[in-house]
């Protein structure tokens, strides 16, 4: 039975706060809270959450029968996943962080062999065994060497029991993924269907060693994140909301399924702060605008940028674990001086504004979280570059109703020669690829459609070579039947 | 002296100055170059004086995409696999590489693709700095013959080829091309008794000193400083950049805005494949084929020409070329109308 009533939950983790809301399908913000948590684990504060929002939102006519889905984020992975070096207050998913093998299609790339660079401590932890065998693909999507079918089976043969997933990399994966998956076929069938098997295709990504390594991370915390989903969902039965589908925000501020981030649990990385944009921009009014960051002080941390109500992402790769990933987070501008310089106040902050700009332009600058309306108090007068400084209803909870109200993206890469007889054909087909990888992580898919079409030379490739990127976006899917009960 | 540890950082911080904003970024080859010495050991630097004077040095760089180069990553054996052929040609022994570029990247990678030949480096490059093409060398204006120009893959694929002047580059770009836009090429093969005159000596020790003085300094605008100090530059001014649309391949303007100190004043920096000129008020304050450098004051990188963006807070200097750029052969090939500048040279005076 359909409720009369459709909201959704959303709820953000920062390291020691967390804030939480309750929004209407129309994007009405019903209820919020925002408070320090004494354990940064979403099991433990989410019974108490629910009781709270329910509370306000309980007037409203609203009961948990109403919730269909909860949407959580949050603002770091390594912490959680308790990689080497992280901050160590956030409750750490137990269980084991890898062992993983490592296999690389393609022998002629030993410049830089997989782990090369990765912290030590690190890579004793996660690796047992790391290989480069032939394969892998040119970009024209010819072999780049012929696939070592003898040789993959032999380093099967080596790792059978001893691992809990295996990564696979090959060179121009994301031209062609066929030695990938039939490297996954031949795994399976040497190591059986209970170990995963990651392939850098399915992360995505130029660059084959950041792409391995993001894929590398993802296997060694498979465990772990599996886990966590489990106690999640278990933690969701337990507060009565059996009935509605977990979320989890990514990197660019969109959401995913549980489930399609089982073996993706590196795309939590970044989350809050690209949520928290995304709320800013709604409770404001202002999609085109920037956001400044506070701490429970009053103190602004870092400056981003929005455009068309999402958080502009970085250009460059981000670095998790002392190692660089593929994986694209928000372009955030820290408020510390330059190298050498001294200071943390209004003067930062101005300057921040500036740098988090891509051109000259005064914006908004919405100010959000815990310390929102101290800052904005604190604030002399006008802030130079800016249109107006505001700090939107229920800023302190803004990344919780960015989350709430995140849609569900997938994006489609691929390169392709210009001068292909089929450039109209391959470019209907990978729109439609970005459509499925949406479904795929939990889009409606009656109503998920192409949002952004971006199509760019490869430059210095003889050869004219597109480039080009579709991202396709939807609301979450309703309908969520449960499979979880407590007995 | 050996590269090895802490010293390949300060190289690479170097090697990004001495690039000018061109030959893509030092600090990405870092990891390369890290390996390398980890399998092979520390690259011994070597004057010419400490080597035989009939054996061969051999420039090593190498061509093709960037975007093909992020893929496929190669061996860096293909430097011994040059190494052996030109042995074999030549009949006599390789003594020691040279960096073809010392700026951006190739100063970096060259490290790795020492270690792999078992060879150490020539303190001295055919740059100076950073130029697009192969033929931008000082080994060209010294008359050196450029062939044999011999090309190696990752796959061990060796194609020579035996053709002097335009052949020589437009023959090795289709051998690229067949390798599928990325290989390691050598050309201008020397012996010894021949490098005095035809090469930039010093450029290892250089970037070293730079990317030293870097370290030490306790800001961007510092190490700038303790840099021209040294190297004869001049501090061009510390601002922000007030707007810049680098387009890969294209000549484009960004617009320096004064801070501090400089409030007020207004810079015009062309932009290429690297920082072609700065102009104030109508007039060059610096061009090519001096050394056009950007810090970011935030990071403390020396930013490439295509990282520039809308807000970046930096200082810019400019450093003087190697001589062999001011002669009027080094001028008609790399002096500002050779970059489509329109504009005279004026060389860059220490004040």
């Amino acid at each position: 039975m359909t409720p009369e009533r459709s909201c959704r939950i959303g709820i953000s983790m920062e390291r020691d706060r967390f804030s939480a809301a309750v929004v209407e399908s129309d994007g009405t913000v019903l209820a919020s809270v925002e408070r320090p948590t004494p354990t940064a684990a979403v099991t433990a504060v989410l019974p108490v959450l629910v009781e709270e929002l329910m509370a306000q939102a309980g007037p409203r006519g609203v009961t948990l029968e109403h919730i269909q889905q909860v949407m959580v984020g949050v603002s770091e992975v390594d912490g959680l996943a308790g990689l080497p070096g992280s901050d160590p207050s956030w409750r750490r998913w137990p269980g084991q962080l890898g062992p993983v093998a490592v296999v690389r299609l393609g022998a002629a790339t030993t410049s830089l062999p997989p782990l090369a660079g990765w912290p030590e401590s690190l890579r004793a932890t996660v690796s047992i065994a790391e290989a480069c065998v032939a394969g892998g693909a040119r970009l024209d999507g010819t072999d780049f060497e012929p696939l070592d079918t003898a040789g993959l089976v032999a380093f099967a043969r080596k790792i059978a029991g001893r691992v809990n997933a295996v990564a696979v990399s090959s060179v121009f994966a994301t031209v062609a993924p066929g030695h990938e998956l039939a490297a996954a076929g031949l795994l399976r069938a040497e190591l059986g269907d209970s170990v995963p098997i990651l392939l850098s295709h399915e992360m995505g990504g130029s660059g084959l060693l950041e792409r391995e390594n993001a894929t590398v991370l993802q296997a060694a915390l498979i465990r772990r994140a599996w886990g966590a989903a489990h106690r999640l969902r278990r933690s969701l039965v337990d507060c009565g909301l059996s009935h509605a589908e977990p979320f989890l925000a990514r990197n660019d501020g969109s959401i995913m399924t549980v489930d399609y981030a089982l073996t993706r649990p590196l795309l939590l990385h970044g989350a809050a702060a690209a949520t928290g944009a995304r709320g800013a921009a709604l409770l404001a009014g202002e999609p085109e605008a920037l956001v400044a960051f506070t701490d429970v002080d009053g103190a602004p941390t870092a400056v981003c940028s929005v455009t068309a109500g999402s958080a502009q992402l970085a250009a460059g790769s981000t670095v998790i674990a002392g190692v660089q990933t593929g994986l694209r987070t928000v372009a955030l501008v820290p408020t510390n001086p330059p190298i050498g310089g001294t200071g943390r106040g209004l003067p930062q902050l101005a300057e921040a504004v500036d740098r988090a700009k891509s051109s000259p332009r005064d914006l908004p600058l919405l100010v959000i979280g815990p310390g929102a309306e101290k800052l904005v108090d604190t604030l002399p007068g006008p802030l130079p570059g800016t249109t107006l400084v505001c700090c939107p209803p229920r800023a302190d909870a803004a990344a919780a109703v960015g989350v709430a109200v995140a849609p569900v993206g997938g994006d489609a890469v691929r390169m392709f020669s210009a001068t292909s007889p089929h450039g109209d054909d391959i470019r209907h087909r990978v729109k439609e690829q970005a459509r499925a990888a949406a479904v795929h992580a939990g889009a409606d898919p009656a109503t998920v459609a192409v949002t952004d079409v971006e199509e760019s030379t490869v430059p210095h490739v003889s050869e004219p070579t597109v480039l080009l990127r579709v991202r396709a976006e939807g609301p979450p899917r309703v309908g969520w039947r449960r499979t979880y009960e407590r007995s | 002296m050996h590269l090895a540890g802490g010293l390949l950082r300060d190289f690479a911080r170097g090697c990004d100055v001495l690039g000018g904003g061109g030959g893509g970024q030092a600090r990405q080859a870092l990891p390369l170059a890290a390996h390398a010495v980890e399998q092979s050991g520390p690259v011994r630097v070597v004057k010419a004086g400490e080597l035989p004077a009939e054996g061969l040095v051999m420039p090593c760089s190498f061509l093709g995409a960037p975007a093909i180069g992020e893929e496929r990553i190669g061996t860096c054996r293909e430097a011994a696999t040059l190494r052996g052929h030109l042995e074999r040609h030549f009949g006599q022994p390789v003594v020691a590489m040279l960096c073809n570029e010392i700026g951006g990247f190739h100063g970096a990678a060259s490290v790795a693709l020492a270690a792999h030949a078992g060879l150490p480096m020539l303190d001295a490059d055919g740059m100076g700095r950073a130029f697009p093409g192969m033929s931008l060398v000082s080994m060209h204006l010294a008359g050196v013959a450029p062939e044999p120009v011999v090309l190696a893959d990752e796959h061990d694929r060796v194609v020579a080829v035996h053709a002097g002047g335009v052949w020589a580059e437009r023959m090795a770009r289709s051998v690229v091309v067949g390798f599928g836009d990325r290989g390691v090429s050598s050309e201008y093969v020397m012996t010894v008794d021949q490098v005095a005159d035809a090469v930039i000596e010093g450029s290892v020790s250089k970037a070293l000193r730079i990317g030293e003085l870097i370290g030490q300094a306790g800001s961007a605008a510092d190490a700038a400083r303790a840099i021209v100090a040294e190297f004869d530059g001049v501090l061009i001014a510390q601002g922000k950049v007030a707007a810049a649309l680098p387009e890969p391949g294209r000549h484009t303007s960004a617009t320096i805005e004064g801070t501090g100190a400089d409030r007020g004043r207004t810079l015009r920096l062309e932009v290429g494949n690297e920082y072609l000129a700065v102009i104030e008020d109508g007039h060059a304050i610096a061009t090519v084929p001096d050394i056009i450098t950007v810090f970011d004051t935030y990071t403390g990188e020396a930013l490439g020409a295509g990282e520039l963006r809308y807000g970046q807070r930096v200082v810019a200097l400019a450093l003087p070329c190697p001589d062999v750029w001011r002669t009027p052969a080094g001028l008609d090939l790399a002096g500002p109308a050779a970059f489509g500048l329109d504009l005279p040279y004026r060389p860059v005076v220490a004040s």
